[in-house]
């Protein structure tokens, strides 16, 4: 059967069911009713002998919403069919039948489409946990609208397109997106970097009057405590400007050979690190604080900490929630979703009853 | 840990236990992409990391004394390697091998990639390279048996003890899994 001829079959045999049979590079692309997605494809594989179930997947349409491809195939007659069908519910909330009923492979690639799209596939045995990304993560990585907040601290480097330059590729890095302003978005993250930056500096400066002092302070400003005020001339800060309360200390100026840089200089990476990842350096980064206090207070035993190349916050990873974190029951972008089974993201996160279960192990 | 933490081995002894322990590395490959291709180029016969004594046939994390990182860390993995880490018998070392599991390497802006293993847990060698070449990852390990040749397991571990535990995830890490419910 000829690609046209199979198109024609389907108009026959599914009728209005069938919105639209294109044939392009002798491929046929049949495009459904979102709600007889499920019976086009137990047609294909039940009339049609399509067995193979080849993948699914999601296609951000912009204003239109969300469609779903999935593939099929005959393996002895080779001919494969691509199904496509409109998710209803637009981009708020789109959702499709499963074809998990009749394709149990469809599973996977379901999970990982609404991981991916935030398509909700009613029917699907457990959408959750999820399959790809960390249980709360927040957003649909794959939806045109979605943010790279490391993209945002720091503009992909070069030029997008083949032959274009920066200028060209810098207007169509915040497009606008449904729902979204990037311009604030962006404000917000490169605001964030500016403070790590500086939190990194004081760090810095804190440890070189660390330093100085311990040696016995040869100059006695050295061992000054910090925020006890500005020390204009010195290097440091000229590295954090407008920066008036973290004392500067001058045995930055000449540091001592003995001792390594480095640990400052990852502080400053880590934290970096952390800004451009978009997660949150510390409670005093949220926006409604920041507007209040021009500099954050730190705790000079987390700042020692940080100066070490520790975690910026105890509590929190950088970079495992690379994107922020959210409160799964606070959620109200997360689609409610049947058959989830309860506590199925033991294996992930069960950390803290590491060192019981390994003593149990060794009994054994 | 016992004795070793608490009191300084005399130098002489403490030279000979460092260099039977850095010419016996129990290596657990921490494959996740390419670069765990070339760690293996690395064991076998043209570079051959055995004949520095890293031996790759530990079996499980509790029987291994080096764990090389090679290959994009997700945030999903994140979690079993800090477990897997934490299994891992004392002293313990670690070799990130690889940009990716450095600092994301040309993941550097993706919304799933951890920016560096070191997020995660501690690590003692960087291997820059995309993917490095067999011979970096023995020179990663020739300055790692140098670092052990030098050591005092002392200060090592005065100095683990002071370092904050990094909580994979958030949150408190004596609650019960389960008991957050979903």
């Amino acid at each position: 059967m000829t690609p046209d001829a199979l198109a024609e079959h389907f108009r026959t045999e599914l009728g209005e069911r069938v919105l639209a049979a294109d044939v392009a590079y002798d491929q046929l692309t049949v495009t459904v009713d979102p709600e007889h997605f499920a019976q086009a494809a137990l047609f294909c594989k039940q009339n049609l002998g399509m067995t193979f179930f080849d993948f699914l997947a999601g296609v951000d349409e912009r204003e239109e919403g969300f469609s779903v491809v999935a593939r099929v195939y005959n393996h002895v007659t080779r001919q494969g069919v691509l199904l496509r069908a409109m998710a209803a519910g637009g981009r708020e909330a789109p959702r499709i039948p499963t074809l998990t009923e009749v394709y149990r492979g469809a599973n996977w690639h379901e999970r990982e489409t609404y991981d991916m799209f935030g398509i909700v596939f009613e029917g699907h045995p457990g959408l959750l946990p999820r399959i790809l990304t960390v249980e709360n993560f927040e957003g649909w990585p794959l939806r045109k609208e979605f943010l790279l907040t490391s993209r945002e601290v720091k503009p992909w480097p070069g030029a997008k397109e083949p032959g274009g330059d920066d200028e060209e590729a810098k207007p169509a890095a915040s497009t606008p997106a449904p729902g979204q302003d990037p311009a604030d978005r962006a404000a917000a993250a490169k605001e964030k970097a500016e403070r790590a930056k500086k939190k990194a500096a004081e760090a810095r400066a804190r440890k070189a009057a660390e330093k100085a002092a311990a040696q016995g302070a040869e100059n006695p400003a050295g061992s000054e405590a910090p925020g006890s005020g500005p020390a204009p001339e010195d290097k440091a800060a000229a590295q954090a400007p407008a920066d008036d309360d973290s004392a500067q200390a001058p045995a930055d100026d000449a540091p001592d050979p003995g001792t390594p840089e480095g640990a400052a200089e990852i502080a400053d990476t880590a934290i970096a690190k952390d800004a451009a990842a978009g997660s949150t350096v510390g409670p005093e980064a949220t926006p409604g604080e920041q507007a209040g206090s021009g500099e954050p207070d730190i705790d000079p035993a987390e700042e020692a900490h940080l100066a070490q190349g520790g975690s910026p916050e105890p509590g929190g990873t950088p970079g495992v929630e690379a994107e922020g974190t959210h409160d799964l029951e606070s959620s109200s972008a997360r689609p409610s979703v049947e058959g989830d089974p309860a506590g199925g993201s033991g294996s992930d996160a069960d950390e803290g009853t590491d060192s019981d279960t390994d003593a149990g192990d060794d009994d054994e | 840990m016992g004795l070793s933490d608490q009191v300084e081995v005399p130098k002489p002894l403490r030279f000979v236990l460092n260099w039977g322990r850095k010419y016996s590395l129990w290596v657990y490959n921490f494959g996740l992409a390419c670069c765990a291709i070339e760690f293996i180029a690395g064991s076998t016969a043209r570079h051959d990391f055995i004949r520095l004594g890293v031996i790759p046939f530990a079996h499980a994390p509790r029987q291994a004394d080096l764990l090389i990182v090679a290959g994009t860390l997700t945030d999903k993995m994140a979690p079993a390697i800090k477990r897997l880490y934490d299994q891992m018998p004392e002293p313990k070392y670690v070799i990130s091998f690889g940009s990716c599991s450095n600092c994301g390497g040309p993941y550097w802006d993706s919304y799933s990639v951890t920016k560096g293993v070191d997020q995660i847990i501690p690590v003692d060698v960087y291997v820059p390279g995309c993917p490095p070449r067999p011979e970096a990852l023995l020179e990663g390990i020739v300055h790692l048996q140098e670092l052990i040749g030098d050591e005092s397991l002392k200060d090592r571990y005065a100095e683990r003890d002071a370092r904050q535990p990094i909580v994979v995830g958030g949150g408190d890490p004596t609650a019960h899994p389960l008991s957050d419910p979903m």
